[in-house]
């Protein structure tokens, strides 16, 4: 168990930049996400940590030890991949078993292993089956009891949920977050799944194009998106653009922005990287919009008109227009509204996010 | 219901041309071996027996043929899959464009008259002086057997997820145990199937044995030639000693069938 650090990754396919990072700390016992759209270099991040993508400059850390030229099965990382590669002609128990024969530890050290692994799994019962006759629900678990029976040093996950039905997606996130959290070993995490990712994750690189654009906990991902981009992925976001007329409340970070067609929208902004005068886009989310009863002389109250309404059970999800932008808005069932009416929103300013266009 | 019955009719009739193209030569070369007594005026043997067979194993050549055969055969086996396993790995993990154009080549070599590589090898063997040499055979014999052996295997390996060998390798294995522990145990029924083709490859070599090995080295194929091919026509020991290479044949093709589930044409693991 340790921490694992990044230093000058570059990998690159032909002219395409997979992974550009020049530093990544992930902290002991940490439980790490690596969130971005396909195409991101999540994947080729958590191979070369792996081993199995060698970078094309830079060096991998584990502990103090330099991993670079480690090859793969001397690294002693346990690795959760999306289709939970389970070897087809083992049964559950060798497939458990096949790390521990490598290393030529005895029978009862193996057993001992298996019963603790299937035990915390609850996969005791299905020992002596083939993989083709699990569940995928079971067959990820027998991917995870193979890769902890090894005490890695560090577990890594690819996207080993995506190919779970949703509900038992959910059930499982939990599970393996409270595993990992038992064990106390240095995880990472890639998905594409945000929800999955904020459900199961201590902290978030988000990244595009092979470079990070922000880490933080969660809760920062989500309220301070430093660009748009990651504002963009995080949740449904829409953007008003615009430009910062004055800078209303230092202490708060909060400015006002004026569009071109007029409107005025006090906002949060990052003040170290946000002055008077500059272009910055304004990040709106459904429940950053509230409804009220009458237009006020109050900032942030606005006029809108329903363009679209969708029934979706348990909230109603419309699209309404201030001005220009087209922006997305949640409300209960109870307040049902046609397309084309005319409704007053509020924009709640410490929620708004302005980020430097 | 007359065009009905007229159909089935029509359907016997095409599936038996098929069954007596198959089944016609085999038919006379069983009568044959095993014929005592056959007048030309009858249509089967009056006597059947084993005459031929005690026959032909009173020939030393044709005792030593048995032995060249069914030795080469085994050997020809074992040292194309040697070739053919790592082989195979390369062509069906890394799909390069090194690797097509290998298998092209390697596909191509199928297609080429056995003749033609006779003829190549020839002056090569003479020069070396491996003419009439035992062991010289055998790469000789790998030559035609290798393209066959190589797709099935290539096959196999190709159908093994690559997630596998990461896996394996993550959880500790060198890329040499990957292949013994995780692509042989799920390949074996392809590799099989490469050996098998092998095998029957060389029992059934004639042209570049005849080049390269007769008259030092006679093989089945080449002594059933001689009963047949020399100045006198005798069929009945020919027969008698194509049987050893027929029985093989079948025995390799109901192998296929039942234990591999794989059809001799395809070939896939």
């Amino acid at each position: 168990m340790a921490r694992i650090v990044l230093k000058d990754i570059l990998k690159k396919y032909g002219k395409v930049v997979a992974a550009d990072i020049p530093h990544l700390e992930i902290k002991d016992g940490e439980f790490f996400g690596l969130l971005g759209p396909s195409g991101s270099g999540k994947t080729t991040t958590l191979r070369i940590i792996a081993g199995l993508t060698r970078p094309d400059k830079g060096r991998v850390y584990i502990g103090d030890e330099d991993i670079t030229e480690v090859p793969p099965e001397k690294r002693n990382l346990g690795m959760v991949f999306q289709s939970w590669a389970l070897f087809p002609h083992l049964t559950v128990f060798e497939n458990i078993a096949f790390g521990l024969r490598l290393r030529k530890l005895p029978e009862d050290e193996i057993r001992k292993r298996i019963k603790w692994a299937t035990e915390l799994l609850q996969i005791s019962e299905l020992l002596n089956r083939y993989p083709w006759q699990l569940s995928g629900g079971q067959q990820q678990r027998v991917a995870v009891a193979r890769a902890i029976v090894l005490y890695p040093r560090a577990l890594l996950f690819d996207e080993p949920l995506s190919n779970l039905d949703a509900k038992l997606r959910e059930q499982v996130r939990f599970e393996l977050r409270k595993l990992q959290k038992d064990l106390k070993i240095t995880s990472v995490y890639v998905t594409h799944d945000q929800t999955e990712a904020f459900a199961i994750c201590d902290r978030i690189a988000i990244m595009n194009q092979g470079r990070i654009q922000q880490i933080g906990t969660p809760e920062e991902i989500y309220s301070k998106p430093r660009t748009k981009f990651v504002a963009e992925f995080i949740g449904i976001t829409r953007f008003i653009e615009g430009r910062v007329d004055e800078i209303v409340d230092e202490s708060n970070g909060l400015i006002r922005v004026i569009t071109d067609d007029g409107l005025e929208i006090i906002s949060w902004g990052d003040l170290d990287r946000i002055t008077k005068g500059s272009k910055v886009y304004v990040a709106v989310r459904p429940d950053f919009i509230s409804l009220v009863s009458r237009k006020t002389e109050e900032p942030n109250v606005f006029k809108a008109v329903v363009e679209m309404a969708t029934y979706v059970g348990d909230v109603m999800d419309y699209e309404i227009r201030i001005g220009n932008w087209r922006l997305r808005f949640k409300t209960s069932p109870t307040h049902k509204f046609t397309v084309g009416q005319e409704i007053y929103v509020k924009l709640h300013k410490e929620k708004l996010i302005a980020i430097l266009a | 219901m007359y065009g009905e019955r007229r159909q089935r009719l029509w359907d016997l009739l095409v599936i038996g041309i098929v069954m007596v193209y198959i089944l016609l030569p085999m038919v006379v070369l069983v009568e044959y071996a095993f014929a005592e007594k056959w007048y030309a005026y009858q249509l089967y043997p009056s006597q059947w027996g084993l005459k031929w067979f005690s026959w032909v194993f009173k020939h030393h050549d044709t005792r030593m043929a048995f032995l060249y055969s069914y030795t080469l055969a085994p050997l020809v086996m074992l040292t194309t899959l040697a070739l053919c396993i790592p082989a195979g790995y390369v062509l069906g993990t890394k799909r390069t464009k090194l690797s097509i154009f290998t298998e092209n080549l390697v596909n191509m070599n199928m297609a080429l008259p056995v003749i033609v590589i006779g003829i190549g090898l020839l002056p090569l063997y003479t020069r070396l002086g491996l003419l009439g040499n035992y062991w010289a055979l055998i790469p000789a014999h790998m030559i035609g057997a290798i393209p066959y052996t190589l797709r099935s295997v290539t096959a196999a390996f190709m159908q093994v997820p690559r997630d596998l060998e990461e896996a394996a390798r993550v959880l500790g294995a060198t890329k040499l145990q990957v292949i013994r522990k995780v692509y042989i145990p799920i390949t074996w029924r392809g590799i099989l199937a490469g050996g098998i083709f092998a095998f029957s490859w060389s029992l059934n070599e004639f042209i570049l044995t005849l080049l390269l090995g007769a008259p030092a080295v006679k093989t089945l194929p080449i002594a059933i030639y001689e009963y047949v091919g020399g100045y006198y026509l005798t069929p009945q020991p020919a027969a008698a000693l194509s049987i050893f290479i027929l029985l093989p044949s079948i025995a390799i093709a109901l192998f296929f069938e039942k234990y591999l589930q794989v059809s001799l044409g395809l070939g896939g693991g």
